[in-house]
């Protein structure tokens, strides 16, 4: 659906996205994650056919955003991080005028409209200027013009940004809804959010993919070793000397005693290999009774942080 | 690209930009007319005389155009919304072009209220009708020249003030430019090249109740070549800064 190959694009000599290769089947959400300026917005603009791309390509459904761009433009609804309104209009005076534009003909021109306005639940405020309308109802004006005429490609930049929770849960709650019948690449620096909505990541550091995959995959991938935290009764030295010798156990920590006769332990794993049967077993053998059992795995935000920051390092 | 007109002409007249446009339009047309046929008697040709004070009138334009144009295209990038347009399935010369028609449109709605003085003038004394509406089409063509430049100037920045102070200037180069031939000591290949940006000279035959289709044409290429211009600035943007 959406095949993006080599994209580069150069200000000056800035760099703000190097060599970006990835795709989007039909249907599926993609979650685009960075910090700030790491290029997310760049390449949404390339994506959209805003902005040209210093090199490489984008197609979409095969058409070449730079030279069927009238075409692609049809399929595409964009919702830019900062909405592209004009505050002197009401909000429906606004959305026909999008609709308009996107070349929605006449007889299917307020039916669309009031359709994107209840999905955005924004038809009590239909009548009144952009310009007194909260944040939160601009933004979602923003997403309500994206999806006039029913696109099959949405790209949402940081649509929640601006919203309160409970906006926000809504808006999660209408993207995974459009993600049925829609291709959708939603940008965040959320990461709860990604986790929430989208079925795959693509982290974007320095104008770069650090990693790409499903939410939890990528967790379980990323991670350099897996921790266990295990509560098992016995002697300490006798316990730990077993977990050792079983295979993949990288190293054994004791964290202390949190109850009588019993001792916590972090046991780090090579990440391939998972342990928790073989180590239940062994200890039930040695009648060492393991009391609790947790594999620990990286949250996003770990993964997400320890993938940046070195990035950054090596880039300096 | 009527989507990008039609929206245009309704936050013109939604914005105080449109009258304040309007009001000194009015007012400077209003004070050329009352200057220059006021102290006449009856027997001159007041006919004559209008095509005149329409001619005084372009003298107007400098000023106001300017104010007319400078939002054109900078508020579209000031806001963010340029992204809008450029993302939905119009073209650059559809919006350019739908945004130029807009002003051009602004700009015809000022010369109708003007008319109104040679209404008056007909009740005073007999008028060359002919005469005086070669002077409207010559000052229309002049204002629609006018608006391309403005338009030009309102691509190249982001801010308004800085778009309508370059369309100002764009505007008085023009204006000097016959000074400035006589100063310049051309070759006659330099002098006819000049002679293109004459804007200004190409309106005397208007006021002299003759209709040049030659300078029509004239003006269309001049027109074209500033909104190919805007065009250009634009696209090159995209490539450059995005």
């Amino acid at each position: 659906m959406i095949q993006v190959t080599n994209l580069s694009k150069k200000y000056g000599k800035v760099t703000a996205v190097r060599n970006l290769n990835f795709s989007v089947e039909k249907g599926e959400i993609l979650g685009f994650l960075g910090p700030n300026g790491a290029g997310k917005t760049t390449t949404m603009n390339i994506i959209t056919g805003y902005i040209p791309p210093s090199e490489g390509s984008v197609k979409i459904n095969g058409m070449d955003v730079l030279e069927d761009s009238e075409e692609v433009r049809k399929t595409i609804g964009y919702a830019p991080e900062i909405p592209p309104l004009y505050t002197e209009m009401t909000v429906e005076e606004y959305l026909s005028f999008a609709a308009e534009l996107k070349k929605i003909s006449k007889k299917e021109l307020s039916g669309s409209i009031e359709k994107v306005m209840g999905l955005t639940k924004i038809t009590d405020v239909r009548k009144r200027l952009i310009n007194n309308l909260s944040k939160g109802y601009k933004q979602r004006v923003g997403i309500a013009q994206a999806l006039l005429g029913d696109p099959e490609v949405l790209i949402l930049d940081e649509p929640t940004a601006g919203l309160d929770p409970k906006q926000i849960i809504e808006i999660r709650n209408l993207i995974k809804e459009l993600g049925k019948n829609h291709t959708i690449i939603l940008s965040s620096h959320i990461l709860p959010e990604v986790n929430a909505v989208c079925e795959r990541v693509i982290i974007i550091n320095n104008g770069e993919i650090v990693a790409s995959d499903a939410p939890e995959k990528l967790s379980n991938s990323l991670a350099g070793s897996i921790r266990i935290e295990a509560t098992i009764e016995g002697p300490t030295d006798k316990v730990s000397k077993t977990i050792e010798e079983i295979e993949g156990v990288i190293s054994v920590k004791t964290i202390g005693e949190k109850e009588r006769d019993s001792m916590d332990y972090i046991i780090e794993t090579e990440p391939s290999i998972d342990i928790r049967k073989e180590l239940f077993f062994k200890m039930a053998e040695n009648k060492f009774p393991v009391l609790e059992m947790m594999k620990h795995k990286l949250s996003l935000e770990e993964i997400f942080l320890q993938l940046t920051t070195t990035e950054n390092e090596e880039g300096e | 690209m009527w989507a990008v007109f039609k929206r245009e002409v309704a936050s013109f007249f939604l914005s105080p930009i449109g009258y304040i446009f309007l009001c000194i339009f009015v007012f400077l047309s209003g004070f050329f007319f009352t200057m220059s046929i006021l102290p006449q008697s009856a027997d001159v040709m007041p006919a004559v005389n209008y095509a005149d004070t329409l001619g005084t009138m372009t003298f107007t334009l400098l000023f106001v155009v300017p104010i007319l144009t400078m939002k054109l295209l900078s508020e579209e990038r000031k806001n963010g919304t340029d992204i809008l347009l450029m993302t939905s399935p119009v073209s650059i010369a559809g919006i350019v072009g739908g945004k130029y028609l807009a002003a051009v449109f602004e700009f015809l709605v000022g010369l109708i209220i003007t008319m109104i003085y040679p209404i008056i003038l007909s009740f005073f004394t007999k008028i060359d009708t002919n005469v005086i509406l070669t002077g409207y089409v010559g000052i229309f063509l002049v204002g629609a020249a006018f608006i391309a430049i403005g338009i030009f100037a309102s691509s190249l920045s982001k801010n308004q003030i800085t778009s309508a102070i370059l369309g100002f200037c764009f505007l008085l180069v023009l204006w000097v430019f016959e000074a400035l031939k006589a100063l310049l000591n051309l070759s006659e290949a330099g002098q006819k090249f000049l002679d293109g940006f004459l804007v200004l000279k190409k309106y005397d035959e208007f006021s002299a109740g003759l209709f040049d289709i030659g300078a029509v044409i004239f003006f269309i290429s001049f027109i074209f070549l500033f909104l190919f211009l805007t065009f250009r600035t634009i696209e090159k943007r995209r490539w450059s800064e995005g």
